[in-house]
């Protein structure tokens, strides 16, 4: 039997279809059930937070705790909140963050003029957010397992020097 | 002299759609070399790793200049170019020229205005950077204050002609569709097809600039929200990167098959394909914006609309691919058959980088880096350039029948292609690879470690310009050249259809204009001489009559010129 050009083509676009809705349930399981990486986190409204990182924020958010971070343990993980502020002229408040190993931290960005974001490589991957003004926005990540300096950069364009925009997680 | 002027002016105001095609072409060129200057000036800032932030000025200027010359004057006018070469091989005319005319100055007139202005906020134009003007930071370096205002209502004319001169495309077609009642080839419903896109995806850009313009000069009453001018922006911003490829994908099905001396693989999915691929650029904007604050439901959605567009992306190359596989000889020595074969192989590799970059889980690894710029520009150094190059070859070939690039020449341009090729292709893969390592794009200070690859990357830049400027000036002097040698110089390419008048058919034309009469030849040249050249002048349907008594006159007085030299020589 021999087949057309037409059907062949047929055949090709139901196998494109196929691998379509198969990349893109498995891709909807990792955002649903947290596998993926941080896609799920730095959601408005806490949305992609993982629960006990949500309620981490809210009680920063609602208690004086008197500086700009603070670890927060209310569900029996101790979080460390971080209240970053990304603005012209000066790049990231606080340019510099200490944590544990392993620590589980969340960063709370605001971005006050124009629109910018966070940017930082870890051994095990990129943690990355962009913040607009108006409106927090959130990232979540899980420090090394060994202790080291790693510098976070400001990824959008915000201003003439925004290349020197950077600060250190320093784990220790 | 006045012969000159009097082509120029031709030129520039084109009567038909091979000349509407020609200007186009040119303007697309014009702003090639703005584009390309400017990016030679980043590239020597960028070899260097630690640029002070004093040089973010000068900079970010040259990025910007760089940017908008290529979105709003390459790809608006390239895309247009192809769109109405698509026309004129279907036989669609352009019936309001006067109005595609004045689209065409005004869009190219409003984007030199701007340009002037010299903007310094980047072509993405991200809110509330462009429209900030103080101590910090100036979103124009020449249009202060107020002016800012006009520097964003000079980009709102160049969006909004550009819109509306793709919208006459669509409606000229539909027209001319139906006073002729012919069926429409491949090319020229890709071409429709995609000024539709056009037409419907910049007015999203437009708002965007009127709303800046609006928000600079009535401050208290008209607010930027950021998040939503972003989504706007990217309404057009993400489309507009298929203005030109998807029109290129027409002349793929229209061309290669003619080099390959064989139908089209699959004519059906050729057809369907438009469906699937306009639909699909339309509803995907939000892949850029995976790391903004949007709902869950909206990024998965991302996923699946860009990979859906990706299916109409596989098919065609899939389609042409086998064409070209299963011909026995295609005729890659030909300069356009060549270019044709690079702009899809290109494809292929840049549509291969691009399938991390939609998906959530990895785009938050590459988002912002020189993975995307090496993506996107191996997408416009191969596709775009190469494939746009290929259709002005055919356009030149349309021009004047008979004509073709002596062995000089195509051996030339086929050099030309491959210093361009080989050397960018590279150039995206360096890009790609540190991107893949964390390097950030538009960062003016960066990790030395990447110094070796920017400074590799700017070399081969110096190395692969030349090849296309070879390609084109080849092209356009064989064509010159030949059409002073056919007798036809004194036809500018503004006057299409005159062009494919050889010397011998209008020494036929003028015989018979002769037997019939004064007063017949004056009354009905236009519609005889139409019917006459049909075959080769499928633009010609806009001639004026004017033109056509003009013409018959200059070769009128060339034969008798020709007929007193024989007689001298006698």
């Amino acid at each position: 039997m021999k087949l057309s050009g037409d059907r062949i083509l047929d055949i090709w676009v139901a196998i494109l279809f196929i691998l379509v809705g198969v990349f893109s349930g498995w891709n909807i399981y990792g955002v649903t059930h947290g596998t993926g990486t941080g896609y799920r986190y730095g959601l408005p409204l806490f949305s992609g937070l993982p629960k006990q990182a949500q309620e981490a924020v809210l009680y920063f958010n609602s208690h004086d705790v008197g500086k700009q971070e603070a670890v927060i343990n209310v569900s029996g993980i101790p979080i460390l909140v971080v209240n970053m502020t990304v603005s012209q002229v000066y790049g990231f408040i606080p340019n510099l963050i200490v944590a544990n190993t392993s620590e589980p931290v969340v960063l709370q960005i605001y971005s006050p003029q124009v629109i910018t974001g966070f940017y930082m490589t870890l051994p095990s991957g990129v943690v990355q957010i962009n913040a607009v003004p108006g409106m927090a926005n959130y990232e979540y990540f899980v420090t090394p397992s060994t202790p080291g300096n790693y510098t976070f950069m400001e990824p959008e364009y915000a201003g003439y020097n925004f290349s020197y925009w950077t600060g250190t997680l320093e784990v220790v | 002299m006045a012969g000159y002027i009097d082509k120029i002016v031709k030129t520039i105001t084109p009567k038909d759609t091979l000349g509407f095609s020609w200007l186009y072409f040119l303007a697309t060129l014009s702003w090639l070399i703005v584009v390309g200057t400017m990016a030679m000036n980043m590239r020597t800032y960028l070899v260097f790793p630690h640029e002070s932030p004093g040089i973010g000025v000068e900079y970010f200027t040259v990025l910007t200049l760089h940017g908008m010359s290529a979105i709003f004057g390459v790809i608006f006018n390239g895309a247009l170019a192809i769109m109405l070469f698509s026309m004129y091989t279907s036989k669609l005319s352009i019936v309001h020229r006067k109005a595609l005319l004045a689209f065409f100055w005004i869009a190219n007139l409003g984007l030199a205005l701007a340009e002037i202005g010299l903007p310094d906020m980047g072509w993405y134009m991200f809110p509330p950077l462009a429209i900030e003007d103080n101590a910090v930071f100036h979103a124009f370096n020449l249009y202060r204050g107020a002016a800012m205002g006009a520097g964003y209502l000079f980009l709102a004319l160049n969006s909004g002609a550009t819109a509306a001169a793709a919208l006459t495309l669509v409606i000229d077609g539909y027209i001319s569709k139906k006073q002729d009642g012919a069926k429409i080839n491949i090319f020229a419903k890709y071409g429709i097809a995609f000024a539709f896109v056009m037409g419907v995806t910049i007015p999203a850009l437009t708002a965007t600039e009127l709303w800046f313009a609006a928000a600079i000069w009535f401050p208290s009453v008209v607010k930027v929200d950021p998040l939503l001018n972003l989504v706007l922006f990217w309404f057009f911003g993400h489309p507009v990167v298929y203005y030109v490829p998807f029109p290129l994908f027409g002349s793929w099905y229209y061309f290669i098959p003619k080099y390959a001396n064989r139908p089209i693989f699959s004519p059906r999915w050729s057809e369907w394909n438009i469906w699937i691929l306009s639909v699909a650029s339309m509803i995907i904007f939000l892949h850029h914006l995976q790391t903004f604050p949007f709902p869950v439901a909206v990024r998965a959605w991302i996923t699946i609309g860009t990979l859906a567009l990706a299916v109409g992306s596989g098919i065609t190359t899939m389609n042409v691919g086998l064409t070209i596989l299963l011909s026995k000889n295609y005729n890659w020595r030909d300069p356009a058959g060549f270019a044709f074969l690079i702009s899809l192989i290109g494809f292929i590799l840049a549509g291969t980088q691009a399938l991390p970059l939609p998906i959530n889980l990895t785009n938050i690894y590459l988002h912002n880096s020189y993975w995307v710029v090496g993506h996107f520009h191996l997408v416009i150094w191969t596709l775009i350039l190469v494939g746009t190059s290929a259709v002005f070859t055919e356009l030149l070939r349309a021009s004047l029948p008979g004509f073709d690039f002596s062995e000089k020449a195509r051996k030339l341009m086929t050099i030309g292609l491959l210093e361009w090729t080989i050397p960018f292709v590279t150039i995206g893969y360096l890009f790609t690879i540190i991107g893949f390592f964390g390097m950030l794009r538009r960062e003016i200070a960066y990790p030395a470690q990447f110094a070796p690859y920017q400074f590799a990357i700017s070399y081969l830049a110096e190395i692969g310009i030349p090849g296309l400027v070879m390609t084109i000036a080849v092209a356009l002097g064989e064509y010159i050249r030949a059409s002073v040698k056919g007798g036809v110089a004194g036809f500018t390419p503004s006057t299409p259809g005159s062009p494919s008048f050889t010397l011998s058919t209008n020494q036929k034309l003028i015989k018979a204009e002769g037997a019939k009469g004064t007063e017949e030849k004056s009354g009905n040249i236009v519609k005889g001489g139409v019917a006459g050249f049909t075959p080769s002048t499928p633009g010609s349907p806009s001639f004026t009559l004017s033109t056509n008594q003009k013409l018959v006159q200059k070769l009128a007085k060339i034969e008798e010129i020709k007929v007193e030299e024989k007689k001298k020589l006698k």
